[in-house]
């Protein structure tokens, strides 16, 4: 079993072989620091041991989980949240691939989270993994220039952009000839799908007084209602302005600084989980061109699968 | 006709080349190319890389998995560009 491991500050996508697909709300929080410590009494509780403190992860930290825009949190938390999904996994794997946000994807960076994901020691029990990092939006471009056993595609030696739209940060990975081009390729922080969470949080907080967290907006977002004094609250309307706003205002953003990219791509791959809302305001002359994966929030996932598979093909054959 | 990515990490160098048109890019590099194969020190390490390639080649075939598939060699690293930390 190999495992492409996407952790994105919005969820933790995982892809396995034979299909395996694991979605995890990137929560994390104290065990227990409720005023009164009810949460042990559900049935689906789970706390986790992991550096001398107890912790809840994915669904039931939502409401209350730490702040996550960080290098710090992802090296802190990361190996965490790893656990949560290769504890999903029917088999444990011997090989993981994960991303880092291009904009931490230096040297030092890369070789502390690898080192930090290679062991990872939760509830007293050691994991050891071979791993390797690759950035973020690069696993979009692996899914689209690898086949399912990671063969490289005809057809693929391409120009154009990875626009991967995460929850907090937005990548671009510019290609060229089917190969990623590092002096063209970006980080757009505070630019994904968190932008327009907070603008309906703010709609909400003034029309109904209630303050949504960030996971929850992002719920929100996702669901197009909210469940207020026990009524479902429709969002459509407000949802389908603010994702205009968002869409214009991004690729306003993506068409300046990449003008000439954008004007001669043989494909715009739209990739991450924001690709959902933001497909069907992209506009008409750039449709041509443009690419969007199925489910394209596990698209860096299944690209880091492919990569390791293709990896191993290669040195397998050398 | 086979196509190559090179990456040029001299940045004068790289602001140079971008200043020509796309098309003559190529020309450019198959002239350097070419001067620099005629000369001792090109001349010398392609002669060498030659020697190793014809001894890999000569390998028995027993000695190779035969189980594997073939894949395009390097897809990984040349998706990669130069990407890499």
């Amino acid at each position: 079993m190999l495992l492409g491991l996407d952790i994105g500050f919005g969820d933790v996508k995982a892809v396995g072989e034979n299909g395996v697909k694991i979605k995890i709300p990137t929560a994390v929080a104290y065990a227990g620091e409720g005023a009164l410590d009810l949460d042990k009494f559900s049935p689906t509780h789970r706390e986790y041991s992991y550096s001398g403190r107890k912790y809840v992860i994915g669904e039931t930290a939502v409401s209350r989980a730490f702040s996550t825009r960080s290098f710090d949190f992802l090296k802190r938390y990361a190996p965490l949240l790893a656990y949560k999904a290769i504890e999903e996994l029917p088999a444990f794997p011997p090989s993981m691939a994960v991303g880092l946000p291009l904009g931490y994807y230096t040297s030092g960076y890369e070789k502390d989270f690898a080192h930090a994901m290679r062991k990872i020691d939760v509830d007293g029990r050691a994991l050891e993994m071979d791993v390797e990092v690759y950035p973020q939006g690069l696993g979009a471009f692996f899914d689209y220039c690898l086949d399912e056993n990671g063969d490289e595609r005809e057809g693929t030696d391409i120009n154009g952009l990875v626009i991967d739209v995460g929850f907090s940060t937005v990548d671009v990975i510019a290609f060229e000839n089917g190969a990623a081009v590092k002096v063209d390729s970006g980080m757009l922080e505070r630019a994904g799908i968190s932008k327009p969470a907070q603008d309906l949080a703010r709609v909400l907080q003034a029309e109904t007084t209630i303050n949504l967290t960030e996971q929850e907006a992002k719920n929100a977002l996702m669901k197009g209602k909210l469940s207020v004094y026990g009524f479902e609250k429709d969002l459509s309307e407000i949802i389908r302005k603010v994702v205009e706003d968002y869409a214009d205002w991004l690729m306003s953003v993506i068409t300046s600084r990449w003008e000439d990219r954008v004007q001669r791509a043989d494909r715009l791959i739209l990739a991450g989980g924001g690709a959902y809302y933001l497909k069907p305001y992209i506009p008409a002359k750039y449709r041509r061109v443009l690419f969007v994966p199925d489910e394209p929030e596990f698209s860096n996932a299944r690209g880091f699968l492919k990569a390791l598979k293709a990896a191993a093909r290669e040195k397998a054959a050398q | 006709m086979r196509k190559f990515v090179i990456t040029i990490k001299d940045r004068r160098l790289l602001d140079q080349i971008l200043l020509l048109p796309k098309h003559s890019r190529g020309k450019l590099f198959e002239k350097a190319l070419a001067i620099y194969l005629e000369s001792d020190e090109g001349s010398a390490v392609f002669e060498m890389l030659r020697k190793d390639s014809g001894e890999k080649e000569s390998k028995p075939a027993s000695r190779r998995s035969s189980n594997i598939a073939p894949v395009k060699q390097n897809s990984v690293r040349k998706i990669f560009g130069d990407l890499k930390s």
